[in-house]
């Protein structure tokens, strides 16, 4: 069978949209089957402990686990945390530019209103809006209470440990992300014309950098199953 | 438990660097935005004791900066604490011979034990320190000498470079652990007097661990720092005597043999430092199981429960990939030969510390530790932590020694180290008697970067105590003396008798009735002499009818 280039192409796009989509939502359900994990072990762990003490405590309002969290807990580091959060908030701001700047997959997009994406400062609204969006997102994440502490993307890496490099690779994620977005803008400004191999290269560095993102959540589900 | 780490001397700067690292991402102008702190893993905190202050600026990489400059991590040099050429500094020089600016390449423990009694006894001295030292270097921010203490410039301002990192301060630490080598020079020296000036203070409740790399018995790894192997050994073994003996001091003396570290890497101190640093882990990692975090004095209060003297603890170490059920290869890795640090006899032991990191069942554990080494499950206090990566064990033996007359004469175990310890630090003595008394050649070989010494010249009080110290005071070494002493807990260990060091012994004695009353008791006090004394007031007072009997 011969597929010519455009089709690869074609194919391509779609199939790195899944892969992406499958890397995020397998780090969601990860993230929290790990933390179940350890609640389940340390609560098999804590049989020596029952009786006298712990009977008196009220652990339905899921105050062990709070309890557990925070004993879990790793500071990372202020620097370190900061710049995890901003690469987070890229990561949606490229997807964002990559989807919704222009119809690729989706049927609709941001050209729609047509009026505001052409203006000189369109793409940057957009992103501004598209980031703002997240924040808002994992701020409300944030007001969740202590036991539900594994939703909160301000504390994901609180749970695992991370060695120098992993931060650094963190951090660099932001650099790409922002390649990912000019690519994407780049695509933007073009269009209606269109450029393929730019939208590969912008959902290539989107996938790394996801990869990146979550690979201490697979790391610790890998280790873990010894 | 959360412990802060000071190191002592130059071994102890280097381990405690690995402690100290930042979590963070270092970056100078991200700082600056986020108003980032260091943050050391577990946040811990900690800080270098160092006489030498060339030695702790060129410390390469440049990690430490200096505390008085407001840098973190940081070195602090005590003797700064003194002036060059102040009345202090004049009057100890003129009256003892010892120079308290000496920077800590005078390879003794005696040295600065000497320095410290000078400045615990005499009130001459201390009525000088009072009049001229600031009063803020040795009181830092505001806070108090204890009603034991004695102004101590030295000890002070060094106990006040730690202070702030401990709950006894504005810090979150509830317990030190210094660190030091056992033969060095600054660390040697230091380690007793600070511990006994932080107890002079009247923090005799709080938690001070030691963690002592002891030196090995060949030439070949110190060459750097020109010391021979006995002389290194003598200097190891009065700073251990002192520590054991303290009833009063430190909770207890973890010790590592460097022998075992060089067998395993060589002249690779670095990667040695680093696996000392991986192997307290499992203690002063961040990270304990909820509801199981024990606080520094709980475990203080049984590393010496029924003991009135410090126990030496040896470290047992593993470390085992995440697997289910590690409980067992864990325990039986750490009591192999591989995992000691320390020559000893793990069934002799009375007592264990078992911090595990990982998912471990601690019955499981207590049932296989007490099964392999008879320690009785109720004498084991194991403390988990969550694991980050591996599964480790550090075992920490207590008194793993004792009960076999044959011992000593076996490789590998507590009492044949110890044994050849002392008898090198006696041959030392018989050999060089004039080196104790810095006279002779030795000072020659205490040349660094081509760089002569200064002699110490003791005066003849200086050196009659020192003699009365080394030999007791006829001089014979029969019946007193550290000399003696060193014999008689030779015989001790080839006895298999514990413990092997008893008496605590003093250079300078305290002057004033409260020696006249001690005489014939010892030098000091230990807690069950106080306890009997005690107990026999009150049945004095009760059967004049002063207080009513039970």
């Amino acid at each position: 069978m011969n597929l010519d280039l455009s089709t690869v192409m074609d194919i391509l796009f779609p199939a790195g949209t899944l892969l992406l989509a499958l890397l995020l939502i397998l780090a969601a359900v990860l993230h929290i089957t790990n933390l179940k994990r350890v609640y389940k072990l340390m609560a098999a762990l804590r049989h020596e402990k029952e009786g006298s003490k712990n009977e008196s405590k009220d652990y339905s309002k899921g105050g062990y686990k709070a309890l557990l969290y925070q004993e879990m807990t790793i500071p990372q580091g202020i620097n370190f945390t900061a710049l995890a959060l901003a690469a987070w908030i890229m990561l949606f701001v490229a997807l964002a530019y990559l989807y919704l700047l222009v119809p690729t997959i989706l049927p609709f997009s941001y050209m729609d209103i047509s009026d505001l994406a052409s203006t000189s400062g369109g793409f940057f609204i957009f992103g501004i809006l598209a980031a703002c969006l997240v924040a808002g997102v994992i701020l409300l994440l944030d007001k969740l209470p202590q036991d539900h502490r594994e939703l909160k993307l301000t504390e994901l890496y609180s749970f695992y440990p991370l060695s120098k490099f992993t931060k650094k690779m963190i951090g660099m994620t932001i650099i790409t992300l922002c390649i990912s977005v000019l690519i994407s803008a780049y695509v933007g400004t073009i269009y209606p014309s269109y450029s393929q191999p730019a939208e590969l290269l912008s959902l290539l560095l989107l996938l790394g950098s996801t990869g990146i993102l979550v690979m201490p959540i697979f790391r610790e589900a890998w280790e873990a199953r010894r | 438990m959360k412990l802060c780490i000071v190191g002592i001397g130059g071994a102890g700067g280097k381990i405690t660097k690995e402690f100290l690292g930042n979590e963070d991402l270092d970056s100078q102008l991200l700082s600056r935005i986020t108003d980032a702190e260091y943050l050391s893993p577990g946040k811990i905190k900690g800080i270098w004791l160092e006489a030498d202050k060339n030695d702790a600026k060129n410390l390469k990489p440049h990690f430490f900066g200096d505390m008085m400059e407001g840098c973190y991590p940081c070195y602090y040099i005590p003797h700064d604490a003194v002036d060059d050429g102040c009345a202090v500094h004049v009057a100890v020089r003129e009256k003892y011979g010892y120079d308290v600016k000496k920077q800590g390449f005078v390879r003794d423990a005696q040295y600065l034990k000497a320095i410290f009694e000078i400045f615990d006894t005499d009130k001459e001295i201390q009525s000088i320190v009072a009049q001229t030292i600031k009063k803020e270097s040795m009181e830092g921010n505001g806070a108090n000498n204890g009603p034991l203490s004695a102004p101590n410039p030295i000890f002070d301002s060094a106990w006040n470079s730690i202070r702030d990192f401990t709950t006894l301060g504005e810090g979150e630490c509830d317990g030190i652990l210094f660190i030091v080598s056992f033969g060095g020079g600054t660390g040697t020296g230091f380690i007793n007097p600070i511990i006994n000036n932080i107890r002079n203070m009247g923090k005799a409740e709080y938690p001070v661990f030691t963690l002592g790399i002891l030196t090995e018995p060949g030439d070949y790894a110190d060459t750097a720092q020109f010391s021979e192997s006995s002389r290194r050994n003598l200097a190891a073994i009065s700073a251990i005597y002192d520590l054991l003996t303290n009833g009063n001091g430190a909770n207890g003396v973890i010790i590592v043999d460097n022998e075992t570290l060089l067998e395993r890497y060589g002249n690779d101190y670095i990667s040695a430092n680093k696996f000392i640093h991986d192997m307290m882990q499992p203690l002063v990692a961040a990270r304990d199981y909820p509801e199981e975090v024990p606080p520094s004095q709980a475990v203080a209060h049984h590393a010496l429960k029924g003991l009135s003297k410090p126990p030496i603890f040896v470290p047992l170490f593993a470390s085992l990939p995440r697997s289910s059920n590690p409980e067992e290869a864990l325990v039986k890795k750490a009591l192999s030969e591989e995992g000691r640090l320390f020559g000893c006899t793990p069934k002799k032991a009375d007592f264990a510390f078992v911090f595990c990191r990982g998912f471990i069942d601690s019955d499981k554990i207590r049932a296989i530790l007490s099964r392999e080494t008879d320690i009785a499950p109720g004498s084991i206090m194991l403390v988990r932590k969550m694991g980050e990566g591996n599964n480790e064990i550090l075992i920490l033996l207590r008194n793993p020694y004792g009960g076999d007359p044959n011992a000593y004469k076996k490789v590998g175990t507590l009492e044949n180290r110890f044994c050849t310890v002392i008898t090198q630090a006696l041959q030392y003595i018989k050999e060089h008697p004039e080196y104790l008394f810095y006279e002779g050649k030795q000072e020659e070989k205490d040349k660094k970067d081509n760089k002569p010494s200064e002699q110490v010249k003791l005066t003849a009080l200086s050196k009659e105590a020192l003699k009365t110290f080394f030999f007791g005071p006829d001089g014979s070494s029969q019946t007193s003396g550290f000399v003696f002493e060193l014999n008689e807990a030779r015989k001790r260990l080839r006895n298999g008798e514990k413990p092997f060091f008893r008496d605590p012994l003093r250079i300078f004695l305290r002057e004033s009735k409260v020696v006249a009353e001690n005489q014939g008791k010892g030098s000091e006090m230990d807690k069950d002499e106080i306890a009997r004394a005690v107990d026999k007031r009150i049945k004095e007072l009760i059967e004049q009818g002063l207080l009513k009997g039970p």
